[in-house]
């Protein structure tokens, strides 16, 4: 699988190509690779470290976590990070603590983006949504038990 | 064949929410298919950037543990008028590109 | 005995269990009574929050309803929709008027010609056939949305099923007797999940009131990710009770969805709709 190499200039795909050629990207903007490593690890611990190079967090109060309570559908569960309370966020990363793969994404905010994200997991059984975020060269964490049930009547 | 994306962005106070709509299947590559025996082929979007009037502002990585026909938002400072793009590509190296002017 | 819905409610005695399995009620009587049951039982929920089905009885739900229709998924298939009207438009318009915010509000109605129910799809294939182009499949696929790009367009309207005939009278009866007799294995029926038990929990699942039941079809569902009518999802719902679903389109799911659909009067109609 070729990996998209920024700083080579080789690119697989169009639309980075397309933004390099008309200096909308500068060298200064490298997209890092997809984080192979990361996003292979099959525990939260090692996943932290694939992202951030270190797995150590402290809770924060100040990360709001919005998840649901009972997931409606495991396979589409609404998870929203907003962590605009903090100064200096630098990325969050979401995981689902018992996926088979923890690391469900990441966003790493530069120039005039906000902590902020919003995204859909899924989640294959009750467990917790976890953020984590990078602010002021630190990690923080909150998490949240989300229960995924299978087996209505409904189908 | 360009992946399809919807996109919305409205500036309040100088804060602006970008939200994205997404047709992708996000196969994650572990899903059985039952006629086969054999898993269904990853395919997923791997990598999300958002640019605001050219500079860089969301570098996102994404699993296929992100639902399928994903949605994301993200928020920026910036204001109304203000040209925002996103662009993505998937594992097969499939691609797909948007932009607006932000209400 | 005839026993209306209320009484028997009342008593706590299953409609089904006492009365014959024909009966003849007056439709608006029957109506007010299960409005006026879904009153007594959830006094805080307005009338016009029922078009918004079981996520009116769990705010956890309902958030999460919520933040998925802010931005549905669905929009793809309206988009589908509206590519099919247009490519047939002459076809189409000839059948239905050029009006696409009027036509989903008309529908079911009873024809009197041929004393049948006459649904939205049939409609849409009827109009097809008789111009010698090829049906939709019933379930899902074009039909659905096509259907979901007039339900979007009559969002807002209100549902005014009209009953002024014995036939429409017979049709609405026959409906309600599939609604409420028991059926398939565990020998249960529509109104004792939808009616009884609206809002309580099935296993891991929500009951959602009949009381606005047709308001939000076709619906988008989490788990088809994908659109479906309301036939595909009788269809669906009968399998998994373990009762033999009836197909598509058939005498019984048309007056079924006759019966339903007139009992959701007054109401906003809200398709398409997205759910788990």
């Amino acid at each position: 699988m070729k990996r998209r190499s920024f700083l080579k200039g080789t690119l697989a795909t169009g639309a980075a190509a397309v933004a390099v050629n008309a200096g909308l990207l500068t060298p200064s903007t490298v997209l890092a690779e997809w984080n192979k490593a990361a996003f292979s690890a099959k525990s939260t611990d090692d996943a932290l470290n694939g992202v951030f190079g270190s797995s150590a967090t402290a809770a924060s109060g100040d990360i709001k976590l919005k998840a649901p309570a009972i997931a409606e559908n495991g396979a589409v569960t609404p998870v929203t990070v907003d962590a605009t309370a903090m100064s200096g966020v630098e990325s969050i990363a979401i995981l689902a603590s018992k996926n088979p793969i923890p690391l469900v994404c990441t966003y790493a905010f530069a120039g005039s983006a906000i902590g902020y994200a919003s995204t859909r997991i899924k989640m294959g059984e009750t467990m917790n949504v976890i953020a984590v975020v990078k602010a002021g060269g630190k990690l923080f964490k909150a998490e949240q038990e989300v229960k995924v049930t299978i087996g209505g009547c409904g189908g | 064949m360009a992946i399809k994306i919807r996109m919305r962005g409205k500036s309040k106070g100088g804060v602006a929410e970008v939200k994205a709509l997404i047709k992708h299947p996000m196969e994650s590559g572990v899903r059985m298919n039952k006629k086969t025996g054999k898993p269904f082929p990853a395919k997923f979007i791997d990598t999300v950037t958002v640019t605001v009037n050219g500079a860089a502002a969301v570098d996102s990585q994404w699993s296929g543990a992100v639902s399928a026909n994903p949605y994301m938002a993200i928020k920026v400072n910036a204001n109304s008028g203000d040209e925002v793009k996103l662009s993505l590509t998937d594992n097969t190296g499939a691609a797909g590109e948007a932009s607006l002017k932000l209400k | 005995m005839k026993k209306t819905l209320l009484i028997a409610l009342t008593l706590g005695v299953s409609v089904a269990a006492t009365s014959s399995m024909a009966t003849t009620v007056d439709p608006e009587t029957d109506r007010q009574q299960m409005v006026d049951f879904f009153k007594a039982k959830s006094p805080k929920i307005d009338f016009n929050e029922y078009k918004d089905g079981g996520y009116i009885y769990s705010a956890d739900a309902k958030a999460q309803w919520e933040a998925a229709e802010e931005f549905p998924p669905y929009l793809d298939s309206i988009d589908a929709g509206e590519a099919a009207w247009n490519k047939d438009q002459a076809v189409f318009e000839k059948c239905f008027g050029s009006d696409v915010s009027k036509i989903r509000p008309k529908y079911p109605y009873f024809d009197e010609a041929s004393q049948e129910v006459v649904t939205l799809e049939g409609s849409i294939n009827k109009c097809r056939t008789d111009a010698g182009l090829k049906p939709y499949k019933w379930k899902k696929g074009t039909l659905a949305q096509v259907s979901a790009y007039l339900a979007y367009n009559s969002r807002g309207e209100k549902v005014n099923v009209k009953i002024e005939s014995e036939g429409a009278k017979k049709a609405f009866n026959e409906g309600r007797d599939i609604y409420v007799n028991p059926t398939g294995q565990f020998s249960l029926s529509c109104a004792e999940c939808h009616t009884y038990n609206a809002g309580r929990y099935a296993r891991a699942d929500l009951l959602s009131p009949n009381l606005g039941h047709t308001t939000h079809f076709p619906v988008f569902r989490a788990k088809w990710q994908n659109l479906g009518t309301l036939h595909r999802r009788y269809g669906g719902c009968h399998k998994n009770m373990r009762a033999k679903p009836f197909k598509a389109q058939s005498k019984e799911y048309r007056n079924l969805e006759f019966f339903q659909a007139y009992m959701s009067n007054g109401l906003e109609i809200n398709g398409p709709g997205y759910r788990k």
